[in-house]
């Protein structure tokens, strides 16, 4: 495991580093840095593909959230089962294959917007890593906790709002981070689904490397985004961590 | 919170049932709980207290009957209207708030001013012994059982409710925090005058704290009245032996007659009270006390008197005997 990851990740990685510095000439700069962030063609797919991930998160949160509070606490516990099979089933699908049967979806009932597919792809690829943390965090929450909130006089919002909620952050963070952060990086759904709204930094990165021969600027995008997910995945360790502690 | 502050409802409930599917939890219930004292329920678990008041509380629905505060029917209201103080077995407490965002969220959903907040916080923490400069901003993971138990109650009370309702709160505590959280408990009562209703499995706590206990058993109360009256007059072999031990002196198909092992006597001096020989089994001492068990007639009888400097020992032949009006007469 650790000589494959070494062959596979780590020395690639090392030489995008290398590579992310060099120039034109072979010189060493930061240049390629620089332009990612003065650059208005660059900003402007960051900023994009920053805006689709968001959207994504807050769709999947907006859709997860009740189905994952219903299977947790309403749903008797034979129902609960059979509901998680449901949730799980259509995931064992392979994501190119979902992402061809949205688009013809979306053909047949007449759409032809890029970003509307896009979105209803990206959707249906990462609701279930937002569901699963948002379940396992309700799951833990004890239902004396609401019942003492209830008789204390709150209502369902004021529950909603100073219970449940803060009760379950450790889910909502693990959750949006990991679909923000797998949906600003994804490039098989934009490319199959999002046509011309599809260009986000999955797509750039490829075009880079491939079509524009620009490999400095895209090793330094790379490498920003590789130590985006670094961190990230630090909080998510860290979040899981005190998940299991609380 | 000042004396008599809070006046405390009278809670009625008439025939009430509950049914899970086939279980039945609660079969026909009808009880008054006094205003402004201390009623228990008392019984083993599985017995129906906690449905009870969890139904009195609005927060399960039952399947048929009524519930009445002061007279008004409150069976359709929810939980969150019926202004009462819950003090759960788990305590659920929340884990994400400190003991004044513990204490002080049934008053901030009430809208109250917040200097309002901090005044009455500060009030119910000295009620329940705690002090507040330093137990305010303690985390709820900080705190020791005990403390723990107290911030609950404070968040019962301070929202001034109708009815205190407690889950066996006590339940996990040792022997001494418990005895002193019970004497909390009775004092809180008298200081704010408020209507109590406390559940337990522990016929000892029911004893120390109770104005009224009200025994249950099956989904039924099969005996209400106050603890002396339970104690002393008992109505059925099963309240008698669960406050308690019983010697069984004799029965037929239609009744029992009973005895308390203290109420039994060893060779008294009084020849002329009824009585049996037997010999004697064993002999266990505790504290002040020590009991003698006698076997007669192939029966085991358990004695409990005072040390009193006379000796016993093992082997030896005694007549225990008894006064008829401490006998008990129960319907089986």
């Amino acid at each position: 495991m650790a000589i494959f990851l070494a062959l596979f990740f780590y020395a690639p990685f090392i030489i995008l580093f290398y590579e992310s510095f060099l120039g034109y000439g072979g010189e060493l700069t930061l240049e390629n840095y620089l332009i990612l962030v003065t650059d208005p063609a660059y900003r402007k797919v960051i900023l994009y593909s920053l805006i689709i991930s968001l959207e994504t998160v807050a769709a999947t949160f907006l859709l997860s959230f009740p189905a994952a509070y219903y299977v947790a606490k309403l749903a008797p516990p034979r129902e609960r089962n059979l509901l998680l099979l449901f949730f799980l089933t259509p995931f064992w699908i392979d994501v190119l294959l979902r992402a061809l049967a949205v688009k013809s979806i979306v053909y047949a009932l007449g759409g032809t917007d890029g970003y509307t597919a896009m979105m209803l792809g990206m959707i249906y690829e990462y609701i279930p890593f937002m569901f699963f943390p948002l379940y396992v965090s309700l799951t833990r929450l004890p239902d004396n906790i609401i019942e003492a909130a209830k008789v204390m006089g709150a209502s369902k919002a004021q529950i909603l709002r100073s219970i449940i909620i803060p009760l379950s952050l450790p889910g909502i963070i693990a959750g949006s981070l990991l679909v923000g952060l797998m949906s600003m990086t994804e490039y098989v759904i934009p490319a199959l689904l999002g046509g011309v709204k599809g260009f986000l930094i999955g797509t750039l990165i490829y075009y880079l490397f491939l079509s524009g021969g620009m490999w400095g600027v895209g090793a330094a995008l790379t490498i920003i985004l590789v130590l985006v997910l670094m961190t990230a995945s630090y909080i998510i360790v860290r979040r899981t961590g005190e998940v299991i502690e609380y | 919170m000042r004396t008599g502050e809070l006046k405390g409802v009278e809670i009625k409930v008439e025939n009430l049932t509950k049914k899970y599917g086939n279980i039945v939890a609660l079969d026909n219930v009808n009880l008054v709980v006094e205003r402004s004292k201390i009623t228990t329920l008392l019984g083993p678990s599985g017995c129906g207290k906690t449905t009870l008041l969890k139904v009195i509380a609005g927060l399960e629905k039952p399947s048929s009957g009524k519930v009445y505060f002061d007279g008004i029917d409150v069976t359709g209201l929810p939980p969150e209207k019926r202004n009462i103080g819950f003090v759960f077995q788990d305590l659920a407490l929340f884990p994400h708030l400190d003991v004044y965002g513990n204490i002080a969220f049934g008053l901030r959903i009430r809208r109250y001013q917040e200097t309002e907040i901090r005044r009455r916080v500060r009030e119910v923490l000295d009620l329940v012994g705690l002090d507040p400069t330093i137990f305010m901003r303690r985390k709820i993971d900080e705190l020791s059982g005990g403390q723990k138990q107290r911030v609950a109650i404070a968040r019962a009370l301070v929202i001034e409710p109708n009815v205190l309702l407690l889950d066996e709160p006590f339940a996990h505590l040792d022997y001494k925090i418990k005895q002193r959280l019970l004497s909390i408990l009775k004092r809180i009562q008298k200081e704010t005058g408020t209507t109590v209703l406390y559940v337990t499995h522990d016929q000892n706590e029911a004893m120390a704290v109770s104005h009224y206990i009200a025994v249950m058993n099956k989904g039924r109360i099969v005996q209400y009245g106050p603890p002396e009256d339970v104690y002393e007059k008992p109505n059925s072999l099963f309240v008698a032996s669960f406050f308690g031990e019983v010697n069984v002196l004799s029965e037929d198909p239609e009744y029992k007659v009973l005895i308390r092992p203290e109420k039994l006597l060893i060779d008294p001096d009084d020849t002329l009270l009824p009585s049996i020989m037997g010999r004697i089994e064993d002999i266990v001492f505790q504290g002040a006390l020590i009991h003698v068990y006698v076997r007669s007639n192939g029966r085991l009888y358990k004695v409990t008197a005072p040390k009193n400097g006379r000796h016993y020992s093992p082997g030896t032949l005694v007549r225990i005997a008894w006064r008829p009006e401490d006998t008990i007469r129960v319907r089986e």
